[in-house]
Parts: structure tokens; sequence; C-alpha cells
């Protein structure tokens, strides 16, 4: 016999990150502006904003999951994204990222990105008092104006993937491996908790002036630490798995006889397996693949030499395992097996 | 896989072949001693097979080179004795053994069969692998295996049905309580043998046993095989103490990741809001939002190493092999010491007796573990397993009797099995045949991604319209086929296969007797040298 039942708490909140996270993905991989995308912020302008490496332009996301929609209800949803348009900053891009949408609302139901124009004439106008009856209900004024420029620019986003194509997707290498899902939805699970634990802090009524005013309250990610992310799982998984001596490694190994050579590339790879399991070597180990990464990312042929002496001088490496031959080691490998793919 | 270049050579002599094609390929000549064989099984030596090389050719002078395409991808591999370099687009890689080629064969290019060898299950060696698509000419007997000494026709078989999946090992349900009293037996042995060996070292003035009336030339002579064996023992010794170091540092890191990696087990900090356990400390100023690795990264490490370290332990256990082989080399060397040598003797069946127990005692203990393994591992999946193997072999042999009736209509032989029994090995053109019909049945039954080679294809006198048909069936087989032929004069004169287009076909007939390494090769075959650059220096 139950006495009370609990409604009405918040349940979804474990898919409601997750879809977050989906449209921040959605941001790195599959938009076809993506490039001009460099960093994002969490739940400050709205779920997830993406920002351009000069500050002056913005894509909007406004993520919802839900079973079922009503147009109504759809246009409620556009609200935020509405007030975004009108503020004065400069955003490039509106989107509404949402859970399938009932077929028989859209003329072309199998679109994964459209605009207003694909939804039935019936279906579009339902939208549009949706979001002129909430603007009149929270300002009291009628913004039927307004609103069209607005109704032409806004773009929806079904989603309709797998949390692991979002991740295959933006991995910007040819990976080699078959890897089983657990690979990816670990990677996503890592993202998506960053993602949560940005909206931790307060920033409600907080004001900026400036688009790059926005960093000070740590809500953002940038792309190429997501990019340094995979990039590092994969190196963590292989490490013992590269058989094979780099080609740009063979250097440190001409003058030495077989046996000192496997000796080296064992003494190699069990430093690096010890700075992926030691969290003190954590921030040092991060600069380390970000520097490297960012370097072939300029030049795939770049000497690995020039890239340990470019490391040297910009980081203070303290970690005596990331000793001189395990760094060239790790950026040999970086360069032969992730770059020369 | 597809063979695309092979060359043989040292800095005097070289020769580089580089016309072999998809399809049908017939290198022939107008006489023997052309070098056909030579080449053929060159190109297997380089990919790891045994050698076998006629006698007159001293194959440990020479470097053999083979390039290779495998699952799209193209190797070069470079052999010499028994270290192999192996070169990819952007990595290369020193084997030292065989073992460990074939270690690295199995991970980077092509995944080798398991099979069960005394109850440890292993990679095959690619000498066995070979056997399925590759026939030399010499040593040829249908009863059994050509080369891969370690292996028997049932390892064969077994490893047929690991690449078609149907793996399972057959088991003697008497061989555990035979191998119980096996090592009953040799333990009471071993007692008395170590009485033996207190009884001659009670007695030390044996030991003092004069030797002036040995011949000293003789005597010399004997002391310096005895040296080398002795060195090569160190040698094995010295790398087997290495590869040991490896693995203990291996071991100690595995211990050291372990306790970094250790969670506090009286609970754990979960998100209240999502379940996350993974909780981080967002401060203002923090740098870096991801943790270095996830459990996933750290778990594929921790296996990686366990990985590494069952191959190092049987690289260790390869090279005991070895040290044992020598050591029974120095024990015969000392038995055939001439009687004047009684110091020697009298040495020598102390070195006999123990080192003899000791193996004894080795390889016994070794069956044993392996048989008890066995039996309680596979006794469930047996029976199914076996009737999916019979029916396989089935299938490869009523191929084989279809395959033998359309070449021979009048042909009188009934194949039953895949190696004829060891009374009844057929010659001439019945070999021939037999050879051709498991060859290309193996083919059809697996599918398998490897060519055909076959050396001097037509040896025991085939008829020409056998010959028609066998070529027919070659080429049906779309994919590349590798055939030697010696051809008579009257076919020379005729130019023989030079009218079917569907044949690529190679003439040897213009080389000097015996003289197929050619001096004019030899810019060619530096060149080939010197893209393995420094690291030649190391084999």
């Amino acid at each position: 016999m139950s006495i009370y039942t609990f409604t009405n708490t918040e349940r979804n909140n474990k898919k409601a990150t997750e879809f977050e996270t989906k449209s921040l993905l959605y941001l790195v991989g599959f938009r076809k502006d993506r490039d001009q995308v460099d960093l994002f912020t969490i739940d400050c302008f709205n779920d997830v904003t993406g920002i351009d490496k000069s500050y002056s332009e913005l894509w909007d996301i406004q993520s919802k999951n839900y079973s079922k929609f009503y147009p109504k209800q759809i246009g409620e949803f556009l609200f935020t994204l509405y007030k975004n348009h009108i503020s004065g900053l400069n955003f490039c891009c509106l989107i509404l990222f949402v859970s399938k949408l009932n077929k028989e609302y859209l003329i072309k139901e199998n679109l994964d990105e459209f605009g207003m124009d694909n939804f039935q004439e019936d279906t579009r106008s339902r939208i549009k008092n949706g979001l002129i009856d909430k603007l009149k209900n929270n300002t009291g004024k009628n913004n039927e104006e307004d609103a069209e420029s607005f109704f032409n620019k806004i773009i929806f986003v079904q989603d309709s993937k797998d949390i692991s194509d979002y991740i295959k997707r933006i991995t910007k290498f040819k990976d080699r491996k078959i890897r089983n899902n657990d690979f990816y939805q670990n990677i996503f699970e890592e993202i998506r908790d960053v993602q949560s634990a940005k909206k931790n802090s307060c920033i409600e009524n907080e004001q900026i002036e400036k688009i790059e005013d926005v960093l000070k309250f740590n809500r953002h990610l940038f792309k190429k630490e997501i990019y340094t992310l995979i990039i590092n799982r994969v190196l963590g998984c292989d490490i013992f798995e590269y058989k094979s001596i780099p080609i740009s490694f063979k250097n440190e190994t001409d003058n030495l006889d077989t046996e000192a050579t496997k000796d080296l590339i064992q003494d190699c790879k069990a430093n690096l397996a010890r700075a992926f399991f030691n969290k003190n070597s954590n921030p040092e180990f991060w600069k380390v693949l970000e520097f490297t990464i960012n370097q072939f990312d300029i030049n795939p042929k770049a000497d690995i030499y020039r890239v340990y002496s470019g490391l040297e001088s910009s980081i203070n490496i303290k970690s005596k395992h990331l000793d001189r031959k395990s760094l060239l080691f790790i950026i040999s490998i970086i360069k032969d097996n992730i770059y020369a793919n | 896989m597809r063979i695309k270049k092979i060359a043989i050579g040292n800095l005097r002599e070289a020769f580089i072949e580089d016309r072999l094609k998809d399809g049908v390929n017939i290198i022939f000549s107008n006489d023997n001693n052309k070098g056909k064989t030579l080449l053929m099984q060159g190109a297997m030596y380089a990919i790891g097979k045994d050698p076998i090389f006629p006698e007159s050719f001293n194959y440990r002078e020479y470097y053999f080179y083979t390039k290779i395409e495998i699952s799209g991808k193209e190797y070069e591999f470079l052999r010499k004795k028994n270290s192999i370099i192996v070169k990819s687009e952007n990595a290369y890689q020193i084997c030292n053994s065989i073992s460990e080629f074939k270690h690295f064969f199995d991970k980077e290019i092509y995944q080798l069969p398991r099979i069960s060898k005394d109850g440890n299950e292993g990679i095959v060696a690619p000498s066995l692998l070979y056997e399925l698509f590759f026939l030399g000419q010499d040593k040829r007997n249908t009863s059994k295996l050509i080369s891969a000494a370690q292996y028997d026709k049932d390892d064969f078989k077994n490893m047929l049905y690991s690449m078609m999946d149907i793996d399972n090992v057959v088991l003697d349900k008497f061989k555990e309580r035979n191998l119980k009293e096996e090592k009953i037996e040799i333990e009471s042995k071993i007692r008395s043998l170590k009485k033996k060996l207190q009884t001659i070292k009670a007695n030390p003035k044996i030991a003092e046993y004069s030797s002036k009336n040995i011949n000293r030339e003789e005597y010399e002579k004997k002391k310096g095989i005895m040296e080398s064996i002795n060195s090569d023992i160190a040698k094995y010794r010295t790398e087997q103490t290495r590869e040991n170091n490896r693995k203990i540092k291996l071991e100690s890191l595995l211990f050291e990741l372990n306790s970094l990696n250790r969670f506090i087990d009286t609970g754990k900090i979960k998100c209240a809001n999502c379940g996350s356990d993974k909780i981080i400390f967002a401060s203002a100023n923090s740098e870096y939002n991801f943790e270095i690795s996830n459990m996933h990264v750290k778990k594929r490490i921790i296996e990686s190493i366990k990985e590494d370290i069952k191959i190092k332990e049987e690289i260790i256990e390869e090279l005991a092999c070895k040290i044992n082989s020598e050591q029974e080399q120095l024990n015969k060397e000392i038995v055939e010491t001439p009687p004047d040598y009684r110091d020697y003797m009298i040495f020598g069946e102390e070195i006999i007796n123990d080192k003899q127990i000791e193996q004894e005692i080795w390889e016994a203990n070794k069956k044993l573990e392996g048989i008890l393994e066995e039996l309680k591992k596979k006794n469930e999946e047996h029976v199914e397993k076996a009737e999916q193997q019979k029916s396989f072999m089935r299938n490869v042999i009523a191929s084989m009797n279809s395959i033998y009736n359309e070449i021979d209509e009048n042909g009188v032989l009934v194949f039953s099995d895949i190696f004829t029994k060891g009374t009844e090995t057929y010659s001439g053109s019945e070999n021939q045949e037999f050879y051709f019909t498991k060859i290309v049945s193996l083919n059809k039954e697996m599918n398998h991604d490897f060519p055909i080679i076959v050396d001097s294809f037509r040896d025991g006198e085939i008829a020409s319209s056998k010959e028609e048909k066998m070529l027919d069936i070659y080429k049906s087989l779309n994919k590349q086929v590798l055939l030697t032929a010696t051809l008579k004069d009257e076919e020379y004169q005729a130019k023989k296969y030079k009218a079917d287009e569907k044949i690529n076909v190679i003439d040897y007939s213009n080389f000097a007797d015996s003289k197929i390494l050619q001096a004019n090769y030899n810019d060619e075959f530096i060149k080939i040298l010197n893209k393995f650059e420094t690291i030649l220096g190391k084999i």
C-alpha cells in the first residue's frame, strides 16, 4: 500500500546532461562551419554556446530531449534563443537540438538539419504562436515583427546518432584499429562529466561587457582539449601495443645493439605507462601532449628533435619519468602513428 | 597475400626477380640448376620458413629479401641467418629469432593460427603455416610434413581447424595415467643417479687423471669444437638473462601501476545528480579539465603488460630449448672422445647423466602439466568440435578425389586423408597429383588469403593432357600462383606456355649453370639493402 508517491523530481538529469554533450559534439564534428568554432561555454548564454577564435561570433544551442513534443511547446523552447537573437551580441547561428520529432510535423522527415520551412504549414504556425504567446506573457509586448527575422534564422537539429558516432566523427586521424563501444562511451562520459561539473558555480546576474569576459567564469572548454583527450586515450590504450620501433625514433637506437634497443624501448614504454597512471604528472603530461599535437597540427612532418626542444623551452617538466628519451619516443609515436595516417 | 619481389645476394653477387604478377606465373628453363628452387626457397626463407637449400649453397652468407602485399599493405622482409628485419611504410622491426618474428608477424601483419601442443596453446611457427600453400621440390613425402621440424601432421590438421575456427584437441584418456607413471619412474631414476654422482665427486683423484698420452693435435681440435659450443651456450644464457631481466622489470612495473591505481575501498564519492563517480574540484584557475587517463586506458595498459610478460616467458623457454640442444651436442662430443681422453670421459659421464636427468624431468613435468590443463579445458566442447572437424576433413578429401578424377579420368587412386599412411608414400606422377589435389582442395575449402607456390609443378613426368587440366584449375583460382618447371628440349623449342595469355612466363634458360647469382645485379641489390640503412648492421 503506498502512502505517497514522489513525482516531478528531476529524474531526467542524467539524460539531459548527456543530450547537452551530444549537442556540444555536434558543434565540434558535424557542422560545415565547425572549423571556425574554437571554444565552448557551458550554461552561460545557453546550454552550449560555441565561440570563434577572435571572440566575435557565437553559435547558440538549446537542447531538449523529450520523447514527445507539441508544436506550441517547441515554440516556447525557442525563448532563450530568441532572447539571445535580440541581445546585441553577434549570434551567427541559433540551433534547437532535439530528439526525433513526430514525422507528421515535417515535410521532409529524414532531414537531420532544417529550418522553419520544413515544418507543415499548421505545425509551423503553432510553433510561431507558442513563442509569440510566451513573449507576450513574459514581456507584455507583441513581438511578432522581430520574431519573423528570428524564424528565418533558427535551425532545428534532430539527434539520430549513437554516442559512439559523435566521438568517431571528431577523431581527426585515421584510426587503424577497431575499438569497442566502451572505448567511445568512456570518452563521451568524461566529456559529459566535465561539462556537468562546469555548472557547479553560480553566475546568475553576473554581467559581461565583451564576449571574451566569459572566460573568467571558467565555464568553457577549448576544442583542442577535446582533440587532445581523444588522442591521449588512443595513445594510452595502445602504448604497449606498438610492437615496432617508430621510424622517427631511429636516431636514438642507431648506436645501440639489438638488446640495448629492446631495453630502451621497454623503459620508454614503462615510463609512459607510469605517466598515465600517476595523477601527479597530470598537468605536465597534458601540456606535453597538447604542445606536441599542436606542433604536428601545424606541420605533420615536423622534426621530433625540434618538437622536443620546443617542449623543453616552454614547459617546466619535473616528473622524472618524463625523461628525454621517453618524450622523444612519445613524440615519434604521435608523428608516425597518428599524423602519418 | 601476394609476392611482389624476391631478391637474394650479398655484396659479391645477387639476383632480383620483380616480374611476378597476379594470376598464374611460370618460371621455367630448358635445363636443371638454373636457380628456380633457390629463388622459391629463398622467397619463403625471407618470410620465416625453415631453410631447405641445396647442400652446396651456403645460405648463411646471403641476405634474402621478399616484398609482399597482405591485406592491402606492403611489407619488406630481409633475412640473414635467424635475424629478420621487417619494414613497413613507417616502421621497422628487428627480430633476432623466429619466435620473436612470429609474435611480431602475428601482432602486426597477419594473425597466425593457434594450436595446442603439449598442452600449451601457442602461435604456430610460420613454417607450419607455409605448408598450406607452399610445396618445395625437395624432401617431398606424402605421409608427413616437409618442413616445420617441430610439428607433426596432427599439428598441421589442428592448424587448419584453428583457421576454420573449429579447433579442439583430441585427447588420449590414458595419456595422463601413463605420464604420471613416467614421472614416478623418472623420480626414482634421479635418486639413483644422484647417488652415482655423489660417488664420483667423493673421489676427486679421478678428475686429476693425467693426460700425457693424449695426441696434442687431436686434443686441440676437440677442445676447439667444445669451446665453440660453450660460447654459444654462454651467448644464449646472456640473452636469456636479459629477457628475464625485462620480464622482471615488467612484473615490478605491473605491481607499481597497480598500487598507483588502488581505490579507497571504504566508499566512493558520487554525484547525487547524475550518479557519476568522477567528481572534480573545479578551481577558477584550473588549467586542464580532463584526467590524464581513464579506467579503460589503465585496464588496457595492464592487460598489454601482462601479454608482454607472457611473450617474454615464451622467448625465455625457447632459449632454454636452444641451450638444452647445444648442451646435448656438447655431451655427444664428449661421448665421442677417444678412449685415451679418459679424464674427459669421466668428466663427461657426470655431465651427461646430470643434464639428461634434468632434461627428462623438465620435459615430463611439462608434458604432464599440459595434459592436465588440457583435460580440464577441452573436455566439454570436445564432441561437437570433433564432428565439425570430421566434416571439414570429409569435404577436403571429397574435393581431392573429385579434382583427381577431373585431371586423371582413368586414375585408380582413392584418397582417404590429406596425408598418406607411412607405409604408402606416393612417388612419381602420383605424388605430384596428390599434392596438387591437396593444395587446391585446401584452398577451395578454406578460401585462404595466400598465394599458391609449387616448385617443380610437373615433377614426376606428368602427362601433357593432365598438365593442361592442372593449369586450367590453377587459372580458375583467381589468385597469385607461382610455379616452376624444367622443360624438355622439344617443349622449349615449341615455346610451350608462351601462347597462353593468362600465364605470365619467365624464362631462366639463359643463366649459366648454377650461376643465377650474378655481379650485374649488385647495384640494384645494394639499393635494396640501403633501404634498411643502419639497421642492417644489427643482423
